[in-house]
């Protein structure tokens, strides 16, 4: 159960919720998503603060092109109306629907590998349909460090 | 017309019926295509797996393949987006000169390399650069796509067509640059002027500060060893294609000469680079060939042949069958794509052959009429249907390309190009008859 010391406890993400509340969701408990629920309860999905600014913030041709932006470039960001638009918007439209779960029982190394495995930094813990929490690379490595001393 | 031929006419026109409508992938539409055609030819007994898998044009695929796998190592070094950034920095904020370097320098790539390729490097980084100039970027995308297609077509290597034409006409490097070269480039600066005058809106000049200062030209080649080698290695591959015939090799194996030195520089990671082929496009093309060899089996296109060679017999005939090819090449690459279109012809043309007609004009007529075609709509051409995917996701207010948008842009410079490329036929007449 070394998977519980880094369990970091969440609300779920739901149809209808705003953006801008997710989003605030995320940053509070310092995690980088968390699942989206069905009305069952069951998790369907995942709201991820990555995929809001890859879906509404940051054009592809900036992406391919980032290492080309020179640092004189000071009229790219967008404007605080536009944010404020985005963040007034509901979730649905952003709700991925690859979710990485793993039960509490399961080794830190089998996290890393499932991390791994879907390009991500944050697993949902869940026991017997039930959801527990997040469980992101650093806070693993934080249980890890504290166990050396 | 016997049995025979009538089923193969019917899997064909099923098959492309089935490719067109989209209905199922083109590349699955083509491969269901040609185990109808060789199980039925088998039944029949017009086709053998034999003839099926002598029908593939080796040249074709091998060629494509080595220049895809060409371009796959030299796009990560970054020599693209080198360029791209050179030339908006050396435009010196003046939209007109951008435009018109940006369209150069992707007709020019495109000559060589796959202008699907370039333009899925450079579609990107041109919004980008328009982004940074505050600029519709709308003008430089169709510019770039309908020029790359032009380009394109000069060359034996710059469009697919044109290696299919190449190889089933026997035709050399040299003897397609020489004959297509002289009308593409006075068709390309007809249609620059003509993307000028009616883009002039949008490439008024600039008030504002310089701000192609603000690209980070330190940045763009990632790899400048590997850049170096592969740059060798293409400068090889061309080399060996302005000297293929003299040398007796086919332009397939001057490709795969060059891929072989860019591998043994390059060294890269097989699971990478093979994973970079288009390998749905090369096995399209292969169920094409088979499909159409089915009907060449069936005696079809050989009557279709003798038919046509009583209309392209005497000179005057021979050049209205070219325009008329062309202009036909033109209106079907409009509306669907050109490869299927050539993959028939080019049995067809060569049928004419055979009846003692002088084909090399209709080659050039073929070549000229699909590598132009495909600019009067948005569909006409994969490097058109880039452009818009690109103007659609940017986000820019005024970017978007709707299909109208292009018609109203890419009708009139092909139908400019397409006169313009008819009166240099028509008056050199004797020039593509060699």
């Amino acid at each position: 159960m070394r998977l519980m010391k880094a369990l970091i406890e969440t609300p779920v993400a739901r149809q209808g919720m705003l953006i801008g509340e997710a989003l605030r969701i995320c940053v509070d408990k310092d995690v980088p998503g968390i699942p989206f629920a069905a009305d069952s309860g069951r998790i369907i999905g995942r709201f991820s603060v990555r995929n809001v600014f890859l879906h509404y913030s940051i054009p592809s041709d900036m992406i391919k092109g980032a290492h080309l932006i020179g640092h004189e470039a000071f009229h790219l960001d967008l404007s605080s109306d536009h944010y404020e638009e985005v963040f007034r918007r509901a979730i649905d439209s952003t709700i991925l629907d690859d979710a990485a779960c793993l039960a509490s029982t399961a080794q830190i190394t089998k996290a890393m590998a499932l991390m791994e495995k879907f390009n991500s930094s944050y697993l949902f813990v869940i026991d017997e349909g039930e959801y527990r929490g997040v469980v992101t690379r650093l806070g693993l490595t934080r249980v890890l460090l504290d166990e050396q001393g | 017309m016997d049995l025979n031929m009538l089923i193969a006419a019917a899997i064909l026109v099923g098959s492309y019926a089935l490719i067109f409508s989209e209905v199922i992938h083109r590349t699955s539409a083509a491969i269901l295509g040609a185990v109808t055609m060789v199980g039925v030819g088998m039944l029949l007994g017009f086709y053998t797996q034999e003839a099926a898998l002598m029908a593939i044009d080796a040249n074709t695929i091998l060629l494509l393949t080595s220049m895809m796998l060409m371009v796959a190592m030299l796009r990560p070094t970054g020599a693209f987006e080198y360029t791209a950034v050179a030339i908006a920095r050396f435009s010196a904020n003046d939209p007109r000169r951008l435009l018109v370097y940006l369209s150069l320098a992707v007709s020019l790539i495109s000559m060589v390399l796959d202008n699907v390729t370039t333009l899925i490097v450079f579609a990107p980084l041109t919004v980008l650069i328009a982004r940074i100039l505050q600029i519709n970027p709308l003008p430089y995308l169709m510019s770039e796509a309908i020029l790359s297609n032009v380009g394109g077509a000069s060359t034996l290597v710059g469009d697919p067509p044109n290696i299919m034409i190449g190889s089933a006409g026997g035709i050399s490097f040299n003897a397609f640059l020489a004959h297509m070269g002289p009308p593409i480039a006075a068709v390309w600066l007809c249609t620059v002027l003509l993307l000028l005058l009616m883009f002039h809106k949008d490439l008024g000049p600039r008030r504002d500060a310089i701000r192609t200062q603000q690209f980070d030209l330190r940045n763009a080649i990632k790899d400048p060893r590997s850049l170096w080698r592969v740059l060798f290695a293409l400068g090889l591959v061309v080399t060996l294609f302005f000297s293929h015939h003299h040398m007796g090799i086919f332009p397939a194996f001057a490709a795969l000469l060059g891929l072989a030195v860019a591998l043994l520089l390059m060294r890269p990671k097989p699971e990478v680079l093979f994973g970079e082929i288009n390998w749905s496009v090369l096995i399209f093309f292969i169920g094409l060939f088979v499909i159409v060899g089915g009907v060449e089996a069936s005696g079809l296109l050989g009557v279709l042949g003798t038919s046509l060679a009583q209309l392209a017999s005497e000179p005057g005939k021979l050049l209205l069958t070219g325009l008329v090819l062309m202009w036909v090449a033109a209106l079907m690459s409009a509306v669907i794509d050109n490869i299927p279109f050539t993959v028939t012809m080019i049995p067809i043309i060569l049928g004419l052959e055979a009846t003692g007609t002088q084909v090399a004009p209709l080659w050039w007529a073929l070549a000229i009429g699909v590598g132009l075609g495909g600019n009067s709509t948005h569909i006409g051409a994969t490097a058109n249907l880039i452009a818009v995917a690109e103007a659609e996701q940017c986000g820019i207010r005024g970017a978007r390309i709707s299909p109208l948008a292009w018609m109203r842009v890419g009708v009139p410079t092909t139908l400019v190009g397409l006169v313009m490329a008819s009166a240099i036929y028509t008056l050199f007449f004797d020039y593509f008859l060699a």
